[in-house]
């Protein structure tokens, strides 16, 4: 069993809400339209999908962790988006832009210090 | 005498995923294409030194232009905003040669930019040129696109390279003009970024 902030690891990434079709991360041809013409197209896959992937592979990818907050935060867990950005801030306190996602996540849960500390935090990283 | 100081500008690579907007910072700065398509997680942050000309004066003047490639996940554009676009002063605006659809949604993503950081210099790159057009533009269209919300713009292929240099001096010649005064950044660099 490997652990993950403090969760099983599968547990935490079954988090990630899939979707019931999961595209796959490569380009392939379209096929043919209605009207006969083939066209190529590069589909992306939704990005709970490959931020899963991508934390399967390295459970402290930071550029995934981010997204995996900012994904828990859009589901309305915004405790949860907090307590995966603080990780990534324990692995990059200069990570761009996660001081000021972390006080806008405080803002929405009406934690007005807690937000105001964030924001000073960003303009001296982020200045 | 010291070396003058370097101006430093942000700049946000705006647009639907696979639009190709970190082929065409990966072009302009490395000099390199990939055709392998690998999805932006979060944001990349690259520097960009240019030399132009001063447009407020004699001379040339180093720009150390710091491009944001943010992630083309539009569910999560209005959550982030605050944390990508906060001080930004420009905007690459991206869409996609092959697919209509592209260039319509650039109208959410620069409205999501300058709720933050105001009404900014922005530059439409209509990009993979090289490819044959959606079918389903009109003629015009485009240009009527972009002539409507008086953003100047044009044709980009990574790939090949055309028109992306062109690009980022078109969009950083038009900032540094609208720019009060130039103001030299203390350290000309970005917040720093992992590797």
């Amino acid at each position: 069993m490997t652990w993950f902030l403090g969760f099983p690891r599968l547990a935490v990434l079954s988090s990630v809400r899939v979707p019931r079709h999961i595209r796959r991360g490569i380009a392939w041809p379209l096929a043919e339209s209605p009207e006969g013409i083939c066209v190529t197209a590069f589909e992306r896959p939704d990005t709970a999908v490959i931020v899963r992937q991508r934390l399967l592979e390295n459970a402290e990818d930071i550029d995934a962790l981010f997204v995996l907050a900012a994904l828990h935060a859009n589901d309305g867990d915004v405790a949860e988006g907090i307590t995966v950005l603080n990780h990534v801030l324990r692995l990059d306190p200069a990570y761009p832009g996660a001081w000021r996602f972390k006080a806008t996540l405080h803002r929405m849960r009406g934690e007005n210090d807690a937000e105001r500390s964030a924001w000073q935090r960003a303009e001296a990283v982020e200045p | 005498m010291s070396a003058p100081v370097p101006v430093r500008l942000k700049i946000c690579m705006a647009g639907d995923a696979t639009v190709g907007k970190t082929s065409l910072i990966r072009r302009s700065v490395l000099d390199e294409y990939d055709d392998r398509y690998i999805a932006t997680l979060g944001t990349k942050i690259t520097k960009k030194v240019m030399s132009v000309q001063d447009p407020k004066g004699a001379g040339l003047v180093t720009v150390h232009a710091i491009l944001w490639d943010i992630m083309g996940t539009p569910t999560l554009r209005d959550l982030l905003k605050e944390a990508y676009y906060h001080g930004a002063e420009g905007i690459f605006a991206v869409a996609d040669h092959t697919r209509k659809e592209t260039l319509a949604a650039l109208d959410a993503w620069a409205r999501s930019i300058r709720s933050v950081a105001g009404d900014i210099p922005t530059l439409g790159l209509v990009n993979k040129q090289d490819l044959d057009p959606d079918p389903r533009f009109a003629p015009g269209e485009i240009e009527a696109f972009f002539e409507k919300r008086g953003w100047p713009w044009l044709y980009t292929s990574a790939k090949t390279g055309a028109g992306v240099e062109e690009g980022f001096g078109r969009l950083v010649e038009t900032i540094l003009a609208d720019r009060p005064s130039l103001k030299p950044d203390a350290s000309g660099d970005g917040p720093r970024r992992p590797s």
